[in-house]
């Protein structure tokens, strides 16, 4: 269960970019789904289900509050790239970590959906709401994007 | 093995999650081709530094529950409460809310029994509502015994 929490985290995370408000999320979605687990029938990975619920979580309070801050590619307060002079990175690791960030929702949520938490691009359409097709490739387009920004 | 045929087991590589077997193909073949190392090499990046859930939030969690469990609705009729067929439904319940960890001091080899002894209901917070079915608990119906295992087995009991 303690996986389970972790990847709810991540997914508030990756949505809402906010330590604070990816807590609340994660509680607001954990609770909805005990909420709601008579829905739950089992014609999906119980995983999925809660993350799905967790991400709508998410959404909803990343469209009431707009607090995530999305940082344009050629903003100059970060340079003229997301790991420009402005931004302080600890060490290889953190820094590509920093960059996922920088990718659109779907591919960012793809990627971490599919390296951090093991689900497969059919899981990962049922999280991100879309085909398993669609979610193989906003996943690629993400990775290739992330190679294109360390190779700058 | 071409770069096409690997491009989708990568990731299970790079994360650790390949059986032997496989995980021997996809070596050999990330030992001789740049393009799927360096890609590897983000892949395992991208794991390695992960977040993980705060400290606290499981029980953070668990008091949210709790709550939401307690706010019984008024002008809605009691019952004593027997133990129902929801019963492994209800722990399944607390161990989503509260984790395995909280709720068993040593999650190896737990029955599901002996979950179920673990657990005392308050009646206060058990009724039933206007169509029968009992609320103040998750209700599975409609979930076969062998979906319900599978989730208790996801959920680590």
């Amino acid at each position: 269960m303690a996986l389970h929490q972790s990847s709810a985290f991540r997914v508030s995370l990756g949505i809402l970019g906010d330590d604070a408000d990816a807590q609340d999320a994660t509680q607001e979605g954990m609770v909805r789904a005990l909420k709601g687990l008579a829905g739950f029938r089992g014609d999906s990975s119980f995983r999925t289900w809660l993350l799905a619920i967790v991400a709508n979580v998410a959404r909803d309070i990343l469209r009431r509050t707009s607090r995530r801050r999305e940082v344009p590619l050629d903003d100059d307060s970060a340079g003229n790239s997301p790991f420009g002079d402005g931004v302080v990175l600890q060490s290889e690791v953190a820094r590509v970590r920093a960059l996922l960030a920088h990718l659109p929702e779907k591919q960012r949520l793809a990627v971490q959906l599919r390296i951090d938490d093991g689900l497969s691009f059919c899981e990962v359409g049922d999280v991100i709401g879309s085909s398993e097709g669609s979610a193989r490739v906003n996943y690629h387009h993400g990775i290739r994007r992330l190679k294109e920004w360390l190779k700058e | 093995m071409t770069c096409q045929e690997l491009v989708d087991r990568l990731p299970d590589w790079a994360t650790g999650r390949l059986n032997d077997d496989e995980g021997a193909l996809v070596a050999a073949h990330v030992a001789v081709c740049d393009e799927c190392s360096a890609e590897a090499d983000v892949l395992h990046a991208l794991f390695h530094a992960r977040p993980e859930a705060p400290a606290g939030l499981a029980e953070r969690i668990a008091r949210a529950a709790s709550v939401q469990a307690e706010a019984v609705p008024e002008g809605v009729a009691k019952r004593t409460w027997r133990r129902p067929a929801w019963a492994l439904s209800a722990a399944a319940v607390l161990v989503l809310a509260v984790g395995a960890t909280l709720l068993l001091r040593d999650p190896q080899g737990i029955e599901v029994d002996s979950v179920l002894e673990g657990i005392s209901f308050d009646e206060s917070q058990v009724w039933i509502v206007d169509d029968g079915a009992v609320a103040g608990a998750p209700v599975l119906d409609d979930l076969s015994d062998e979906a319900l295992a599978a989730l208790l087995k996801e959920l680590g009991v």
